[in-house]
C-alpha cells in the first residue's frame, strides 16, 4: 500500500494521541501546574519524555486486551474507529471536560464489531467495565492511604515550610514522571492499539537489539501524545488543577501519586506476571480512564478530610460525560465506517 | 555557580535572619527603655542607634524575603500568608524604634513612683513579642504546637493591658505631683510601650488563621 495512504490512515491514531496528550496527560500534572508548583513547560517536557518511554517499553499488555475486544483487521477500519474515538474526545475536550479516551476507544471498537457483524466478547467487555468502576474507587483508596501517610509525616516531623515546598515540588515531578510512564504504558493502546493487527512497520534489527514494528508504532503514538501535551493541555490542566477541588500542592502530590499507581497496576505486565505466578489475584491489563482516576483520587482526599469542599455538581457533570463518551463514540464509529465503506469504497472489515 | 543556588535555603535563611532582627530589636527596645528609666543617657543613646540599625537590617531582610519568594515562585500556596505575616511583624521594629526616638526627643519626666510600672509594661511587651516570634518559628516547622504560643502571647498582652490601666490610674489618680500636660505625656508614653504587645496580639491572631491553612 502507498505510504501516503498508510500515513493518512495512521493520522487518525496520531490525532487520538494528540487528544490523549491534551487531556489525560494533562491530568497527571494538572494539579501541580494549577497550583503553580511546577511550570507548564517543565511538566510538558517531563510528561512527554516519560510517556514515550512508557508507550515503547510497556505498552503491549493493554493493547493485547483491546485486541481481544475487537481485532480490527483492515487499516481503513482501524482509521475509522480511531478517528471516531478521537473526534468524540475532541468534542468533549472543547467543552472543558476531562474526558476518557479509554471509554471512547472501547465504544468505537464495539461500533466496529457491530458494523462487521461480529460478536463482541462479553467477558472482555465485563472486564473492561469492571476496571472503569474500580479505577476511581482504587484511586480514592490509594489517595486516602497516601494522604494519611503524608499528613502523619508533615505533622510529626519538623520540616521547615520552605524545605517542604522543595520536597513537594520534587515529589510532584517524580510522581508526575511515574504517572506519565504509566500513562504511556496504559493508554498507548487507545492511541495505537487498533492498528496493531495492521501495523505497517517491520522490525528493525541493529546488532543484538531488535526494535519491533509494534514498538515503532507505539513510539509514533508516544510522539503524538507529546505534541498534544505541548499544544493543547494547558486549558485542561487549569480545569483539573483549580475548579473541581481546591488542592494544596501537597494534596496535588497525593492525587498525582494515587493516579499514577492506579495506571501502573492496570498496565504493568511485570506486576501481573509476578502476581499470577504466585497464584495471587491480579488486576487485568486494561486501558483505564485517567480522568476517572484523578477524580477518584480527589474525592478520596475529600473523604479523608471529612467530605467537605467537594463540588458535587461538577463531578456529576463529568460523570454524565463518562456515560455519554462510549455511546457517542460507538455511534460515531458506526457512521464513519458506513461512510468510509459506502462513499469512499474502502475495505473497513478484512 | 549562581544557577545552582538553592533558593529555598536562601529564603529559609532570610526568614531566620529577619526573625532574629526582630527579636534583637525587641530586646534593644526593652534595654533602651530600662536605660532611660534609670537615667543612663549614654547607654540609652547607644540603644537608639542600635535599634535604628536593627530596624534597617530587618527591612533589608524583608525586602530579600519578598524578592526571593516571588521571583522564584516559592511556596506559592502560602506565599501570600507568609508575606502578610512577615509584613505585619515589621511593625515590631518600627514601633520599638519610634518609642525610643520619642523618648530621646520628648524626654518625658518619669516620676520615681512610675518607673517600675513603666519597666514592667516594657518587659511584658517584650515578652509578648518574644513569644510571638517563637510561635512564628514554630509555624514554619512544627505548626501543630503554634497554638500554645499564640495563647501565651495573648496572655502577655492582657497583662500589659492590666498594667497599663494601673499606671493610668496612678498617673491621673493624684498619687504623683505633676501638671496635666506632663500627665498626658506620661499617658502617651505608657500607651506607646503597650503598643508593642498590641502588635504582637494582632500578629498572633493572624498566625492562628495561617496555622489552620498550613494543615493539609
Amino acid at each position: 500500500m502507498d505510504y501516503l495512504i498508510i500515513g493518512l490512515f495512521l493520522s487518525a491514531g496520531l490525532f487520538m494521541g494528540w487528544s490523549l496528550g491534551a487531556n489525560d496527560a494533562a491530568n497527571i500534572f494538572g494539579t501541580a501546574v494549577g497550583t503553580k508548583m511546577v511550570s507548564f513547560r517543565t511538566a510538558a517536557i517531563i510528561c512527554s519524555i516519560f510517556v514515550i518511554i512508557g508507550a515503547v517499553v510497556g505498552g503491549s499488555g493493554t493493547s493485547h486486551t483491546l485486541g481481544k475486544l475487537g481485532a480490527i483487521n483492515a487499516i481503513a477500519g482501524a482509521f475509522a474507529v480511531s478517528a471516531s474515538a478521537a473526534f468524540t474526545v475532541m468534542m468533549m475536550t472543547k467543552r472543558g471536560l476531562p474526558v476518557s479516551t479509554s471509554q471512547a476507544i472501547v465504544g468505537a471498537i464495539i461500533g466496529w464489531n457491530i458494523f462487521a457483524g461480529l460478536q463482541t466478547d462479553t467477558d472482555v467487555v465485563v472486564d473492561i467495565i469492571q476496571t472503569w468502576v474500580f479505577t476511581p474507587i482504587l484511586a480514592a483508596i490509594f489517595a486516602v492511604i497516601i494522604y494519611w501517610i503524608v499528613k502523619y509525616i508533615i505533622e510529626h516531623t519538623k520540616i521547615h515550610v520552605v524545605k517542604m515546598d522543595k520536597y513537594t515540588r520534587w515529589g510532584l515531578i517524580i510522581a508526575g514522571a511515574f504517572g506519565a510512564y504509566s500513562l504511556g504504558a496504559n493508554n498507548i493502546a487507545n492511541v495505537m492499539g487498533v492498528f496493531v493487527q495492521v501495523s505497517p512497520f517491520n522490525d528493525i534489527v541493529i546488532g543484538n537489539v531488535t526494535f519491533a514494528g509494534i514498538q515503532q508504532l507505539f513510539l509514533l503514538g508516544g510522539v503524538a501524545i507529546a505534541v498534544g501535551v505541548f499544544t493543547y493541555s494547558k486549558k485542561v490542566m487549569t480545569t483539573v488543577g483549580k475548579s473541581i477541588f481546591k488542592l494544596s500542592p501537597i494534596n496535588a502530590f497525593v492525587v498525582v501519586l494515587a493516579t499514577s499507581l492506579v495506571l501502573f497496576v492496570f498496565s504493568s505486565e511485570g506486576l501481573y506476571n509476578f502476581l499470577t505466578s504466585r497464584n495471587l489475584p491480579a488486576l487485568p491489563l486494561v486501558p483505564v480512564s485517567q480522568s476517572q482516576a484523578v477524580i477518584g483520587a480527589i474525592m478520596g482526599i475529600g473523604l479523608a478530610k471529612g467530605g467537605r469542599n467537594i463540588d458535587l455538581t461538577k463531578i456529576g457533570k463529568i460523570s454524565i460525560g463518562w456515560v455519554l463518551t462510549p455511546f457517542i463514540s460507538m455511534v460515531t464509529s458506526f457512521v464513519a465506517l458506513s461512510i468510509l465503506q459506502n462513499v469512499f469504497l474502502q475495505t473497513v472489515v478484512g | 555557580m549562581k544557577i545552582f543556588k538553592d533558593r529555598n535555603k536562601e529564603l529559609e535563611m532570610e526568614i531566620d535572619l529577619y526573625l532574629n532582627s526582630l527579636q534583637k530589636g525587641s530586646n534593644t527596645f526593652l534595654e533602651g527603655v530600662k536605660s532611660y528609666l534609670r537615667g543612663e543617657i549614654e547607654q540609652f543613646n547607644e540603644r537608639v542607634k542600635l535599634i535604628t540599625e536593627q530596624e534597617k537590617e530587618a527591612d533589608e531582610h524583608l525586602v530579600n524575603i519578598k524578592y526571593v519568594l516571588f521571583r522564584y515562585n516559592l511556596i506559592p500556596d502560602l506565599s501570600a500568608d507568609m508575606l502578610e505575616l512577615m509584613d505585619s511583624m515589621d511593625d515590631i521594629n518600627d514601633i520599638s524604634k519610634e518609642v525610643l526616638l520619642d523618648l530621646q526627643v520628648i524626654k518625658p519626666n518619669v516620676d520615681p513612683l512610675l518607673i517600675d510600672d513603666f519597666g514592667h509594661i516594657a518587659k511584658k511587651s517584650n515578652k509578648a513579642v518574644e513569644t510571638l516570634i517563637k510561635g512564628v518559628r514554630l509555624y514554619l516547622t512544627e505548626f501543630r504546637t503554634v497554638e500554645d504560643y499564640i495563647t501565651k502571647t495573648n496572655l502577655y498582652e492582657s497583662e500589659v493591658d492590666t498594667l497599663l490601666h494601673n499606671v493610668k490610674v496612678k498617673i491621673f489618680g493624684g498619687q504623683i505631683n505633676c501638671t496635666l500636660s506632663e500627665k498626658l505625656l506620661l499617658d502617651r508614653f505608657a500607651d506607646e510601650l503597650a503598643a508593642l504587645s498590641d502588635i504582637a496580639e494582632k500578629v498572633a491572631s493572624k498566625l492562628s488563621v495561617f496555622r489552620f491553612k498550613r494543615s493539609i
